[in-house]
């Protein structure tokens, strides 16, 4: 009887210490998640907040006037107008253009700078 | 309860020296060992089976809230004791972009630098050194405060990371930084009137800012706006130009997709710097687009022949006497520049007669015309547009508006509407004829659509506002390819309620193309001067409708509408350019 007594006794104990360091371990990892989880939140924080200015930045350079200042001084690109969207079938063709010589040798020309440029 | 068998059975009891005295839970008498001993552990087994039914309760309790149907908590409770999951923004008012994403508001984080003034020891000290970090602060501003007699005083707000580290380095302790937010306006001006504004404590006061400062606070969402920033440039930048040339004293232009009523541009210039809060001059904060009411002028006509043809009263064929001055009791109804002569309904517009439009309107009558005005909405301040700013048309009542009234609003006197009614109104009479109240916001769209005139009067409205720009006063607007359909108007303005001479307000009104308009456009230019490019005119076809016509040329192709024009007559030019360069 009493081994009986005593096997569930130490059984009982050994429940007892199992389940509280599960207890001690759960309570440790939930802690370290949750600090995890917390300098996760504050960096993705911190990431809104930069983003927000960055966006503002790029807001700000991507100023039309801006674009075009710059626009006009390194790449003189302007404003496209009307006249220079042009229709497929309005293009002179091959034919067309043979009995321009002039604009046909220039054309050639243009190609192969291109060719050269490119190569 | 335990008792001491021997006190309570003592009678009965024969005491043998030497013998062993038990005690006993029992109440009746003296018992033996074995069974105080079997009382003692039933009692124990009732104790130990007690217990295991609590915690097996309480595990059964645990299993049951952890993992079947959770705990029912206040919401209170569950911030307070789970961690936070997911980020709660770190910014308190949502960005504002324009439609194709482009942030044009938003907020930064910055800090306030406050005090409390009774821990201050050393404030001569204290404002000496803020005085050398911050220059626009003067040293007596600073010691002001920090003798103040109170426990908090902000000394500087908003101010930049580089500012914070200069005051750190100070070294006073009584110096104290509080988080705070800047709402800043990355494209400055370009939005000035659409934007609106914030107060330092970042709560609207004009503009979409004011008006839907309870959406922006209260969700980090991010506003779309219909505009277009690239356009909205190219818009603005016209105007600040004819507003030079033209020594005008103000400029706007409203640029709107003709079917949907979403506005893609609106400026109005003077404008200001959105992030600067330190203006004197209050008139620069006046958005002429959705707050100014004026008189629009010939402008009206257009409203005029769409309700003449649609109402059945007047064909597109019949012809108005225009030979002579129209007499309205002591009023008399005349015409600038215009042939006498019988005018067709294309002819009245083309010519822009005034004698011509009134027999129109005099002939379709007073109760249609209030009714098409209210359709148009007229009547009322601009629905559903999104802006704080809007001005209330004005206008007789139903009860006084007499013969005379009906023949002046046709040709633009004694009504005045916003350029925003105008412009709203006009795409419903081009887009095929419905209404659809303008919007800044590309939201979902729950806007209520009304038919305002039949499909063929809008494709009649075309050709003769196309005709106008061909061969009437909207010449200087004929971008070729692009098929601008418009009218011009000119109004006298009035100053201190008397008309001025020579003082106009004038006005242009376009869709293009007019074959299938996809955009309309009104520019108004608000006292313009003569020049000696206009030979001294200061109508509208001299001023708003060159303006118009340069906006067009530039937004177009931005708009990717494509030109459309005749194939062969382009050949001849390309092959022409062609020769040139050779």
């Amino acid at each position: 009887m009493s081994n009986v007594k005593t096997a569930i006794s130490v059984l009982w104990i050994m429940f007892t210490l199992v389940i509280g360091s599960y207890y001690f371990v759960l309570t440790n990892n939930v802690q370290n998640l949750e600090k995890q989880l917390a300098e996760i939140n504050r960096d993705i924080e911190n990431d809104i907040r930069d983003i927000h200015i960055l966006e503002a930045d790029w807001s700000e350079l991507n100023n039309p006037e801006r674009l075009k200042n710059l626009a006009g001084k390194y790449i003189s690109l302007d404003f496209i107008k009307p006249e220079q969207i042009i229709n497929y079938s309005a293009l002179p063709l091959e034919g067309e253009l043979l009995e321009n010589p002039t604009m046909f040798a220039k054309n050639n020309r243009g190609v192969r700078m291109l060719a050269n440029s490119e190569r | 309860m335990l008792k001491l068998s021997l006190s309570k059975k003592k009678s009965s009891f024969n005491y043998v020296p030497g013998q062993e005295i038990y005690f006993s839970t029992s109440r009746f008498g003296w018992e033996t060992e074995d069974e105080t001993v079997n009382i003692c552990r039933s009692r124990i087994i009732k104790i130990i089976f007690l217990f295991l039914l609590i915690y097996t309760i309480i595990i059964i309790r645990i299993f049951n809230v952890c993992l079947v149907d959770g705990i029912q908590l206040n919401k209170e409770y569950v911030t307070y004791y789970r961690p936070r999951v997911g980020v709660i923004s770190p910014v308190h008012r949502a960005n504002i972009t324009d439609r194709n994403g482009v942030v044009v508001a938003t907020n930064l984080p910055t800090v306030n630098l406050f005090a409390n003034p009774k821990k201050v020891s050393n404030a001569k000290e204290v404002a000496k050194k803020l005085s050398e970090v911050f220059e626009d602060i003067s040293y007596e501003d600073f010691l002001i405060k920090l003798t103040r007699r109170s426990s908090f005083v902000y000394l500087k707000r908003n101010i930049s990371p580089q500012q914070q580290a200069r005051v750190n380095a100070l070294g006073f302790p009584e110096l104290e930084f509080q988080k705070s937010e800047i709402r800043v306006y990355p494209q400055k001006d370009l939005l000035a009137h659409v934007l609106g504004n914030t107060d330092i404590d970042n709560i609207g006061i004009a503009g979409l800012e004011k008006s839907l400062n309870e959406r922006l606070s209260s969700s980090t969402k991010e506003l779309r706006l219909t505009i277009d920033l690239g356009v909205q440039y190219a818009v603005r930048d016209e105007l600040i130009k004819a507003k030079e040339k033209f020594k005008a004293e103000r400029a706007t232009a409203i640029l709107m997709d003709i079917n949907s009523s979403e506005v893609i541009a609106l400026a109005s210039v003077p404008d200001y710097d959105l992030n600067r809060r330190d203006f004197k001059d209050k008139d620069i904060k006046f958005n002429f687009a959705t707050l100014g009411v004026y008189e629009a002028g010939s402008v009206f006509k257009v409203f005029n022949t769409a309700l003449g043809l649609d109402s059945g009263k007047i064909r597109i064929t019949d012809s108005f006497d225009a030979t002579k001055p129209l007499k309205m009791g002591r009023h008399r109804i005349t015409d600038y520049r215009v042939p006498a002569k019988w005018l067709t309904v294309g002819e009245t517009l083309i010519h822009s007669s005034n004698i011509a439009s009134a027999q129109m309107a005099l002939k379709v009558g007073k109760d249609l015309q209030i009714k098409f005005f209210k359709n148009l909405g007229f009547w009322d301040k601009i629905q559903n547009l999104e802006i704080y700013e809007k001005g209330r048309p004005i206008h007789r009542s139903e009860k006084y508006w007499q013969e005379h009234t009906v023949a002046t609003t046709a040709y633009g006197y004694g009504i005045s509407v916003t350029p925003m009614h105008i412009i709203t109104a006009f795409s419903s009479i081009l887009n095929g004829g419905i209404y659809t109240p303008p919007t800044l916001i590309a939201e979902a769209d729950t806007r209520p659509k009304k038919r305002i005139i039949s499909e063929q009067t809008s494709r009649d409205m075309r050709r003769l506002l196309r005709d106008v720009v061909i061969y009437g006063s909207g010449k200087n607007a004929n971008i070729e390819g692009y098929e601008v359909a418009g009218k011009t108007g000119t109004a006298n303005k009035i100053v201190d309620g008397r008309y001025v001479k020579g003082k106009n307000v004038t006005s242009f009104v376009s869709a293009f193309p007019a074959s299938n308009p996809k955009y309309a456009l009104m520019v108004i230019i608000d006292d313009p001067k003569p020049i000696k490019e206009t030979y001294g005119f200061v109508t509208s076809g001299w001023n708003a409708c060159p303006t118009g016509g340069n906006i067009i040329s530039r937004i177009a192709p931005q708009l990717n509408i494509r030109p459309n024009f005749d194939i062969a007559v382009q050949k001849e030019k390309v092959l022409q350019n062609y020769s040139k360069k050779d």
